[in-house]
């Protein structure tokens, strides 16, 4: 299974993004400054933006999901119950899940932005795709609801996920680690052995890269594990 | 400073909560009230019972200044220039005193090169520039920022995190669930269920948010405001 970009450009009101690269299965993270064209790549990836040129190839790819940033942009219906059957689920199981058993009956947008972005991500992860494209999916979640979804993402990786996010301290296990930078996808390769030569760095990893020599991964139990090591 | 008493308001239920000057994050699970707390402290909701005042006044007499997880939702205008004038001129401002206050302002934000710029075309921390940069031009006694850090990569938040301190601001009420954020204010308020649960400084929540049972204390160490701390001294 495996997606491959080949030659792709996008340009549009003076931005112009270029991406060539093959995701394989296994847990990416695609990262990048704000602007540098990680949400059009995630279009593109999930098939939402049609590039002007430049070619997109699915190997044994049968479904996939794009998760946008907005969870709003994902309502279908109009109560809590009628939405998880949109998605084909049990709304119980759902429920659970996200922490909002007895919401059911509730308008859909009496939730909180959190509590539809877990409702959404519930529905998303319970669902099985060959191809999952997360456009910031910790953005607006608290501490609980972020390990929650990386725990289930850390187990999962017979699949192509690509993570598109900013947060740094609550990633699954990263297999492969993407960046964007001014509108161009860069390669930085396989984790952990591309960690050192990550020059884009954030300011987490340059610290615990500097004095940390073992840090193993970009997962949340790498980085505490990496910072007990150095404090103690 | 910034009191509250009696307060009842949607969900929130607060006996007496009082915020000293500064930058104050308040953090807490999703639904516990970090929105209409601060929904209540600027006036856009009323409570249903008590009082807050903001010094002397209440919060409808004060100017605030208002940043939202995705700021262009609440922009009204087309061009940047016109977004961060808008205030000043729904206000019925001289023009000349409008053009002075927006030059003398994005001058600092070094937001001049993008004034006639469509809003739609700006990246998504310049989107957040032009609507801190229209929030400041009042010179609020608020500046209040419901999750603005959200979206942001850490590089751009050191930018705004910057001009906010230089803005001379009395109250920066910030909402957020980053560690790092956390580790950077002033005072921590803790929220959950729509009541306080903690205040103080960020080492004093910090420690106090480990007593008893947590179920995620394997993370202790990557909310440490000490490593954020270490981590920023590093890398300055």
């Amino acid at each position: 299974m495996q997606l491959t970009l080949e030659q792709i450009q996008v340009n549009r009101e003076g931005f112009s993004l270029q991406a060539s690269g093959t995701f394989r299965q296994g847990v990416h993270l695609l990262t990048g400054r704000v602007g540098s064209g990680k949400s059009t790549l995630g279009e593109i990836l999930g098939s939402v933006l049609e590039p002007e040129s430049g070619m997109v190839t699915k190997e044994g790819i049968r479904t996939s999901v794009l998760s946008m940033q907005f969870p709003e942009y994902h309502i279908t219906t109009t109560t809590v119950k009628e939405e998880i059957l949109s998605w084909g689920h049990d709304p119980d199981l759902v429920l659970k899940t996200a922490g909002l058993s007895g919401r059911e009956p509730d308008d859909i947008l009496t939730l909180s932005r959190g509590e539809l972005k877990r409702l959404h991500l519930a529905c998303l992860l319970l669902g099985r795709y060959d191809l999952m494209i997360l456009d910031e999916p910790f953005a607006g979640l608290d501490e609980e609801a972020r390990y929650w979804i990386s725990s289930h993402l850390s187990d999962d990786h017979d699949r192509i996920i690509i993570i598109i996010s900013h947060d740094i301290t609550t990633l699954p296990r990263i297999d492969h680690l993407w960046e964007m930078q001014d509108g161009v996808l860069l390669d930085i390769g396989e984790i952990p052995g591309s960690l050192h030569s990550w020059k884009t760095a954030p300011h987490l990893i340059r610290y615990l890269l500097k004095n940390d020599s073992d840090l193993s991964g970009l997962s949340w139990k790498d980085l505490a594990e990496a910072v007990c090591r150095i404090h103690g | 400073m910034i009191s509250l008493n009696s307060i009842r308001c949607g969900c929130l239920s607060i006996p007496h909560l009082s915020i000293e000057p500064g930058l104050v994050a308040i953090t807490g699970p999703n639904g516990s009230g970090k929105t209409t707390l601060l929904e209540a402290i600027a006036g856009i909701q009323l409570p249903a019972q008590g009082s807050i005042l903001i010094n002397t006044i209440r919060p409808r007499e004060a100017t605030i200044g208002w940043v939202g997880e995705f700021p262009d939702l609440n922009m009204t205008f087309t061009r940047v220039i016109d977004e961060i004038a808008s205030t000043l001129r729904f206000s019925h401002q001289p023009c000349r005193m409008i053009d002075e206050s927006v030059h003398e302002l994005t001058t600092t934000l070094n937001l001049e090169p993008l004034l006639d710029r469509p809003v739609r075309t700006l990246s998504g921390g310049e989107k957040v520039l032009t609507a801190l940069a229209a929030a400041l031009i009042t010179k609020p006694d608020i500046l209040i920022l419901d999750e603005t850090d959200s979206h942001l990569d850490a590089s751009t938040l050191r930018s705004i995190d910057a001009i906010i301190r230089d803005a001379n601001v009395p109250h920066v009420l910030f909402a957020t669930h980053r560690p790092d954020r956390v580790a950077s204010a002033d005072r921590v308020i803790v929220m959950r269920g729509g009541e306080i649960l903690r205040e103080g400084n960020p080492d004093e929540v910090f420690m106090k948010s480990f007593h008893g049972s947590d179920h995620l204390s394997p993370l202790r160490s990557l909310r440490d405001p000490a490593l954020w701390r270490a981590v920023h001294a590093t890398d300055s």
